[in-house]
C-alpha cells in the first residue's frame, strides 16, 4: 500500500526549489567549512604537498603506504582506541549515576548540579595546569598518599607514558562528567514518577528500580553520550599535551592520534601536508567506524 | 528534476567563478600563487620614494610596548610624507607560525614581518622573503658585525632576514646557599659541561633528595648546550643531522642520563616543557635558566631565593656566547616594496633601537653597534644578581654569533627530546637513543627516507 502526501495550504502553490533555497545559506556555509576541506584533505593525501602549499606531486598511496608502516601511527591509533575504551564506559554510567544522585529533590541538590558542571566552563588550559599540580611528583596526590603509607614513592603521573595517559583520561571523564550529567538530567525528568512508585509499591529496591526503569529510559541518551564521548576520545589532543608536554610523554609513548598527526606532518616549516591528511584520513575512518558501530549496536538493541 | 539541475549548474558555476578569481594569473614571477613584486623579482636596489599603505606586524609586543610603536609609526609617517603603516600584533604563542605560513599560503602575509630565524629559513627558502643585500645595499652597515656576518640563512650568502633584539645565552644562574650545602664553591662555579655534570652529580649525591641539580628543559637546552660544546650538530650543507656521532654529544646524553637516574634531575620535569625558572624560583633547583632576563621572574617570585642567585658565564670550547635574534623580514610578495624596506631601515635604525632598547623592562641587547653604547648597557653600578647578569652579558655581546639550525623546527625538537627523554627515564641506552633521535629528526626534515 502506498500513502499519497497531500500538500495543503500555502504548500501547495509553493515552486518546489524553494525549500532548497531556504536551506542554502546553511548547505553553502556547510560546503565552505566542512565539505569542502574534507574533499580537499581526500585530495591532499594523495601528494606530498609542504604546508607552505608548494612542491606538491600526486604520489598515489603512498601516505598511506608509510602511515602503515610508522610503528609511531601504530603506537598513536592503539592509545586513541585505549583512550576510547577506558574513557567512554566511564563516560556513559558515571554521569547517569551522579544525575541519579543529584534528580533527587533534595534540599541544596541545585548546588551538586552546579558544581558538577563546572568544569564545562573552564579553559581545558587552567584544568590542564591544576591537574598538573594535583598530579605532580610533590604534588597533593602524592603527598597523601605517601602520608597515609599507600606508597613510598611518588607515582609518576607525569614522566610514565601509560601513567600519562590514564592521567589524562581521568581528566578527560572529570570534565566530561557535568557536560553528560546535563544530557541525562533531561532524561531522566522524562521517565514518568508512576513508574517508579509503581515499582516501588512492588517491593522494587532502588537497585532494581535503577537497572530496570532509569537504565532502559535513558538508553537512547546512553547511545547518544557514547557516540559523543567516542568521537570527543578519538580526537583528545590538549589532555596528553599539558600533562606529557609537547612530546606526548617520555618517548611519545602517551600520543593520540591527533598529536601524531600535528607531530610527524603538520610542522609549518618541516612537514608533509601530505602525509599529514592520510593521517587525518585515517583518524576519519576509525571515528566513523566507531559511530556505525555505536549505532549498530544502538539500533539493534532498539529493534 | 529540472530545477535541481538548474540549482546545480549555478552552484558549480558559483564555484569555479570563486577559485578561477583566486587563482586568476597578473603575469610576473610568482611563489605558490603569490605574485613577486617586480622590484624583488628583478634583483635590484628599490629606490622609489616610499609612499602608500603598509602593514608591519610584530610578535607579542602590544601588550607592553604599545605607546612605543605608534610613536615609532608616526616618526616615520612623518619622516616620509604619503605613507601609513598599519601595526598588528601577533600573541606569538605556539601557533604563531602556523598561522604565518598560512598568511604566506594566502598572500597576505604583513609588508614587514617580525619572526623567528627558524621561521624565516622556511619562508626563505621557498622565496617569500625579499633578498635585502639587493634590494638596499648597505642595509647591514649599522648592525653589530658577528650578529650581521652569522645572519646569512643555508645554501645562500645574502641576507634575507635583519636583526632585531636578542637575548644572549652563554650564562649560567645559581643558588649559591644551595651549592653550598651540596659541598661546592659557588665562588668557583663550572666553566665547562663536564665540570657542571661533575658539580650536579654531587648535588644528586649530597642533597638527600630535598632538591636537584636543574630541570631537564631539553626543549631549552637543546641544541644551544651541544652547540656551546661546539658538536657537530648537522652536515655542512644541512642536508642532515649528524649529532649522534658527535663525541661532546654523546657524553652529555650519558652524563644527563646518569644525573637523572641518580635523581639528579626531577622527574616531572623530563617530560614537561616549562622553563626552569619556575623550580628553580622555589628554590628546588641549583641551576636555573640560562637566560639571565628570568631573573626578574625569581626576584618578583621569591625575594629569599633571588638574594643568593650567582651569575657567571658558561662558554665551554666555544668560548663566545650565543645570541638568539627576533629577525625583521620583507616579503618578497609585498606589494610596497619601497616603503616596507625603508620601514624596515627606519625600525631597525640606532636612534629607535636606543629607545626601544632603554625600556627597563627589556631584558635584550639591540642589533646595532652604536645601541651597544647606550647608558643602560654602559653604565651598569649595581650589585643586585641582575646587574651582574648584565654586566657579564654586555661584556660577551659584540663577539655573540647566531648559530640558529634553522632545520630543528618544533617537530625536530619534539622528535629528538621524546627520544632523549627515554634515555633519561632509563628506557633506552643513551647512545641507542641518541642514534633514535638522530633517525627520528632526519625522518622530519626528510633527511631518510620515510
Amino acid at each position: 500500500m502506498t500513502t499519497a502526501i497531500h500538500l495543503n495550504g500555502a504548500a501547495r502553490y509553493r515552486p518546489p526549489w524553494v525549500p532548497l533555497l531556504w536551506c542554502a545559506p546553511a548547505l553553502l556555509m556547510i560546503t565552505i567549512w566542512s565539505v569542502g576541506p574534507f574533499v580537499g584533505t581526500i585530495a591532499l593525501s594523495f601528494t606530498d604537498t609542504s604546508p607552505l602549499g608548494m612542491g606538491g606531486a600526486f604520489v598515489g598511496l603512498d601516505n598511506y603506504r608509510s602511515i602503515l608502516q610508522d610503528p609511531a601511527f601504530w603506537s598513536a591509533t592503539g592509545n586513541s582506541v585505549l583512550y576510547a575504551i577506558i574513557a567512554v564506559p566511564l563516560l556513559v554510567v558515571l554521569p547517569l549515576l551522579l544525575a541519579q544522585l543529584v534528580h533527587t529533590r533534595l534540599p541544596g541538590m541545585g548546588f551538586f548540579r552546579s558544581a558538577y558542571a563546572a568544569p564545562i566552563v573552564a579553559s581545558v588550559v587552567a584544568v590542564g595546569l591544576v591537574w598538573q599540580n594535583l598530579l605532580g611528583e610533590q604534588g597533593p596526590v602524592n603527598t597523601v598518599l605517601q602520608r597515609v603509607g599507600l606508597i613510598q614513592q611518588a607515582v609518576p603521573f607525569l614522566s610514565e607514558g601509560s601513567l600519562i595517559l590514564l592521567s589524562a583520561i581521568a581528566l578527560t571523564v572529570w570534565r566530561g562528567l557535568g557536560w553528560y550529567l546535563i544530557f541525562y538530567l533531561a532524561a531522566l525528568s522524562n521517565i514518568p514518577r508512576e513508574l517508579y512508585e509503581a515499582a516501588e509499591l512492588d517491593g522494587a529496591g532502588p537497585t532494581r528500580r535503577f537497572l530496570t526503569i532509569t537504565v532502559p529510559g535513558t538508553r537512547l541518551t546512553m547511545l547518544l553520550v557514547g557516540l559523543l564521548a567516542g568521537i570527543g576520545s578519538l580526537r583528545v589532543f590538549s589532555e596528553v599535551y599539558l600533562l606529557g608536554g609537547a612530546t606526548g610523554g617520555p618517548g611519545g609513548e602517551a600520543r593520540t592520534l591527533p598529536f601524531f598527526i600535528r607531530d610527524a606532518a603538520l610542522d609549518p616549516i618541516t612537514g608533509n601536508a601530505g602525509y599529514g591528511a592520510a593521517a587525518s584520513v585515517a583518524l576519519f575512518a576509525l571515528t566513523a567506524v566507531f559511530a556505525v558501530l555505536a549505532q549498530r549496536f544502538g539500533g539493534e538493541r532498539d529493534a | 528534476m529540472k530545477h535541481q539541475r538548474t540549482l546545480s549548474i549555478a552552484a558549480a558555476a558559483a564555484t569555479l567563478a570563486v577559485l578561477s578569481a583566486c587563482t586568476g594569473d597578473a603575469g610576473g614571477e610568482r611563489v605558490g600563487r603569490c605574485a613577486i613584486a617586480d622590484e624583488f623579482a628583478a634583483g635590484t636596489p628599490v629606490d622609489a620614494t616610499p609612499s602608500g599603505e603598509i602593514t608591519f606586524q610584530t610578535t607579542a609586543l602590544k601588550a607592553s610596548f604599545s605607546e612605543y610603536f605608534t610613536e615609532l609609526i608616526e616618526d616615520f609617517e612623518a619622516a616620509y610624507p604619503g605613507t601609513t603603516v598599519t601595526w598588528e600584533d601577533d600573541p606569538g604563542d605556539g601557533s604563531f607560525a602556523t598561522r604565518l605560513v598560512a598568511d604566506a599560503q594566502a598572500c597576505s602575509l604583513a609588508d614587514v614581518v617580525n619572526m623567528p630565524l627558524a621561521t624565516a629559513g622556511g619562508l626563505r627558502e621557498q622565496g617569500f622573503l625579499a633578498d635585502l643585500d639587493a634590494a638596499s645595499p648597505g642595509i647591514g652597515d649599522d648592525f653589530i658585525p658577528s650578529l650581521w656576518d652569522s645572519l646569512v640563512l643555508p645554501g645562500d650568502d645574502h641576507h634575507y632576514v635583519l636583526p632585531w633584539y636578542w637575548g644572549l645565552i652563554g650564562l649560567q644562574t645559581y643558588n649559591t646557599e644551595l651549592m653550598q650545602r651540596a659541598g661546592l664553591d659557588p665562588e668557583q662555579p663550572p666553566t665547562t659541561f663536564e665540570e657542571l655534570f661533575d658539580a650536579a652529580d654531587q648535588v644528586a649525591e649530597r642533597s638527600n633528595g630535598e632538591f636537584s641539580a636543574f630541570s631537564a628543559s631539553l626543549g631549552l637546552r637543546l641544541p644551544l648546550e651541544w652547540q656551546l660544546q661546539e658538536a657537530e650538530v648537522i652536515a655542512d650543507d644541512g642536508s642532515a643531522f649528524v649529532f649522534a656521532d658527535d663525541p661532546a654529544v654523546q657524553e652529555w646524553t650519558e652524563r644527563m642520563t646518569r644525573l637523572a637516574l641518580a635523581g639528579g634531575i626531577p622527574k616531572d620535569s623530563i617530560a614537561s616543557d616549562d622553563e626552569p625558572t619556575a623550580l628553580f624560583t622555589q628554590g628546588a633547583t641549583v641551576w636555573g635558566s640560562p637566560n639571565a632576563s628570568s631573573l626578574r621572574y625569581v626576584q618578583e617570585g621569591n625575594p629569599g631565593v633571588y638574594e643568593h642567585v650567582g651569575v657567571s658565564s658558561l662558554l665551554d670550547r666555544r668560548g663566545t656566547a650565543i645570541a638568539e635574534v627576533q629577525t625583521i623580514g620583507v616579503p618578497s610578495t609585498s606589494t610596497n616594496p619601497a616603503t616596507a624596506i625603508a620601514f624596515a631601515r627606519f625600525l631597525l635604525a640606532a636612534e629607535q633601537q636606543n629607545r626601544f632598547i632603554s625600556d627597563p623592562r627589556i631584558q635584550n641587547f639591540p642589533s646595532t653597534t652604536e645601541s651597544l653604547g647606550i647608558p643602560k648597557l654602559t653604565d651598569i653600578t649595581g650589585t643586585a644578581p641582575i646587574d651582574e647578569a648584565n654586566r657579564l652579558a654586555v661584556d660577551l655581546a659584540d663577539e655573540a654569533e647566531i648559530v640558529t639550525i634553522v632545520q630543528w623546527s618544533d617537530a625536530v625538537a619534539n622528535a629528538v627530546n621524546a627520544e632523549l627523554q627515554l634515555a633519561l627515564t632509563g628506557k633506552k641506552a643513551p647512545r641507542e637513543a641518541l642514534q633514535a633521535a638522530q633517525d627520528a629528526a632526519n625522518r622530519v626534515i626528510g633527511a631518510d627516507a620515510r
